[in-house]
């Protein structure tokens, strides 16, 4: 059981009860995947209600990365396997450092006044930078990152059914990858809820966690770390620092490997703040060594695995597999190598 | 004896009770003095709080009489308290008390009296706000709307308990999640006249229950903390259609903007049915 029907058993055992009405209680059906929420409602008696979560899917993500002209071109190929009992309806990565390479985000300017024809191209550039049957929207969150979306087309139900597979997701960043929570929505019902829902309580709360954990995460890579002109490879080496905690406490790097990173990362900050990029290089390509020993022996990198059940953020750690933590280390020895790179050695 | 004089000291803003759980409670303190700074022991004080039965949006056809008040009680003490206490200073010629604010947002003002000398009572009392801080009128946008377009510019969600647009605050964070969720409602839609989401209720100007009947009980579920809003779904103009495709445009245009949407139809008051959106995925 995951950790959150954990939650949702525990809001059963302590159903609330409110206001002198019935108790509220949230219920998980093991043979549908569905909750069936009962609550009072005021002038409309006892409902009973069936919610549909749009997590009922396993699906697969796999990250490509490499340097580009625009700074690293990130692609994705995305699967469902034949365990999915919903299509998918939209992948998102939020919040990431912002992109390029798609198309622009709808815009109050853009929008307003537009002709039916302007609205045609908008569409129509949202629609082209996404694969076939898929549309990118993407926007700036206040705080300066990014949410990119990708969504079917269908009017109706998505057709990206188990067993499909899509390639071709993808922009480019002047960021590093890090590794990122991607968002995975099931198209499902959509929520109904009678009446406003359960009274404020713990059926309250748990339908609220619900929510807010409706899709299956998956670990992609992502622009997590921040590359600014002029170079700053003290400030690259930090984030990777913090990122590698990071990835320590989602259990894709040991704390061996997390350790030597900070040794050698640390060693390179050291040399660079006493102007000695030379040596600064020496501790990099032994951070490389060190890293590139837990890579797998195979030269081929496996596909991720599309058999993972779902399950929320919280529970990622028990859920890792080989995959995630291969990628776990690409990303590192990636960004190690560009910060190399740009110092003007051999990486 | 120069007759005593009383001061109260304490924070001046406190979070609204939430439902089902214990509210936070404020610590101030009633200072007896000589007026000349020798603090005074003994004195029996009388601690009232009161609060102004139209603030915090209530503005409108309310039965004040019946309206919830903080209570006050003794330091470290549990409970909701009472709207008034009777405590003696101690040897540093204090008193130890604790505002518990009630579920409902407002302006509560707490003064003190001597009952047993007369005395100069605390000027100014300590007037202290129960409020969701931070919420702000939604911002007009041009693909939704606040008021009717009929013509009449009338507020929408308007009663006669709450008017004048007290229905219509949010955190600015849950705005620019409104903001883009419609945005995309429209995008998606395709059509050169946006079709302008009518914005029902929101929160009250500081939170705390919004209380839709007027009677303080029964409770707008979740409008509490400025980080929901409803959206028209009835028959009346502007409400997005009870068609699927609309729904499913809407469904999909939250999820573009990482917003939460559900569908709230009410069997036996259709004209309610409406999108009940989270906007904000940060806790209560």
């Amino acid at each position: 059981m995951s950790g959150f029907r954990h939650v949702i058993a525990a809001c059963i055992a302590v159903a609330a009860t409110t206001r002198a009405q019935a108790a509220d209680t949230i219920v998980y059906d093991d043979v549908t995947g569905n909750y069936v929420l009962t609550y009072a409602c005021e002038g409309e008696g006892t409902i009973t209600t069936t919610l549909e979560p749009h997590n009922k899917l396993a699906p697969a993500i796999d990250s490509a990365f490499s340097e580009s002209r625009e700074g690293v071109s990130y692609s994705y190929t995305v699967s469902l396997s034949s365990q999915s009992r919903q299509p998918l309806r939209m992948i998102a990565l939020d919040p990431i450092l912002p992109v390029a390479g798609i198309a622009p985000p709808p815009t109050e300017a853009l929008l307003e006044g537009a002709s039916r024809e302007d609205l045609a191209k908008l569409r129509g550039a949202a629609v082209a930078s996404a694969p076939a049957g898929w549309l990118t929207i993407h926007f700036a969150n206040l705080d300066g990152t990014t949410r990119v979306g990708w969504g079917r087309l269908e009017r109706t139900q998505s057709t990206f059914v188990a067993g499909s597979s899509q390639k071709g997701f993808g922009f480019s960043s002047q960021h590093l990858p890090g590794v990122f929570p991607a968002e995975f929505h099931g198209d499902g019902a959509g929520w109904t809820l009678p009446c406003e829902g359960p009274n404020a309580g713990s059926v309250a709360d748990a339908l609220e966690a619900l929510l807010r954990n409706d899709y299956v995460p998956r670990y992609a890579a992502a622009p997590t770390i921040q590359v600014d002109e002029p170079f700053n490879p003290i400030a690259i080496l930090k984030s990777v620092l913090k990122h590698t905690t990071q990835l320590e406490q989602w259990g894709l790097v040991e704390a061996s490997v997390a350790g030597k990173v900070r040794t050698h990362a640390l060693a390179a900050i050291g040399k660079l703040q006493d102007g000695d990029a030379v040596q600064a290089l020496v501790a990099l390509r032994t951070l490389r060594g060190e890293i590139r020993r837990n890579q797998p022996d195979s030269p081929a990198r496996a596909a991720p695995p599309t058999s993972v059940p779902r399950h929320p953020v919280s529970e990622m750690k028990k859920m890792n597999t080989d995959y995630d933590r291969e990628l776990a280390i690409r990303v590192l020895d990636f960004d190690i190598a560009y910060v190399a790179r740009r110092l003007g050695g051999k990486p | 004896m120069q007759r005593p004089c009383l001061a109260i000291n304490g924070p001046t803003e406190i979070e609204p009770k939430p439902f089902g759980a214990d509210a936070e409670a404020l610590t101030f303190a009633v200072e007896v003095t000589d007026c000349e700074g020798t603090y005074l022991p003994d004195i029996s004080v009388e601690t009232t709080v009161t609060v102004d039965a139209k603030s915090g949006g209530h503005n409108g056809t309310h039965a004040t009489s019946t309206r919830p008040t903080g209570g006050l009680r003794d330091e470290g003490a549990t409970g909701a308290g009472t709207a008034s206490v009777v405590r003696k200073s101690n040897q540093d010629g204090m008193i130890y008390l604790e505002f518990v604010p009630s579920e409902v947002s407002g302006v509560h003002t707490i003064t003190a009296k001597c009952t047993t000398v007369t005395c100069i009572e605390p000027d100014p009392p300590l007037e202290v706000g129960v409020k969701v801080a931070g919420l702000k009128p939604i911002d007009p946008y041009v693909f939704y709307t606040l008021i009717e377009l009929d013509g009449t510019g009338k507020n929408i969600g308007d009663t006669p308990q709450h008017h004048s647009g007290v229905n219509h605050y949010l955190h600015p964070k849950a705005t620019e999640n409104l903001k883009r969720l419609a945005l995309y409602y429209s995008f998606l839609l395709g059509e050169p006249i946006p079709e302008k989401l009518h914005i029902n209720d929101a929160s009250l100007p500081e939170g705390g229950l919004f209380d839709i009947g007027g009677a303080w009980t029964v409770d707008h579920k979740y409008h509490r903390k400025g980080r929901v809003v409803d959206i028209r779904g009835n028959q009346a103009p502007g409400a997005i259609p009870d068609d699927p495709y609309y729904h499913r445009v809407l469904s999909d245009a939250a999820m573009y903007a990482g917003v939460i949407a559900r569908w709230e139809p009410f069997r036996t008051r259709p004209w309610n049915n409406r999108f009940h959106v989270l906007l904000t995925k940060e806790q209560q």
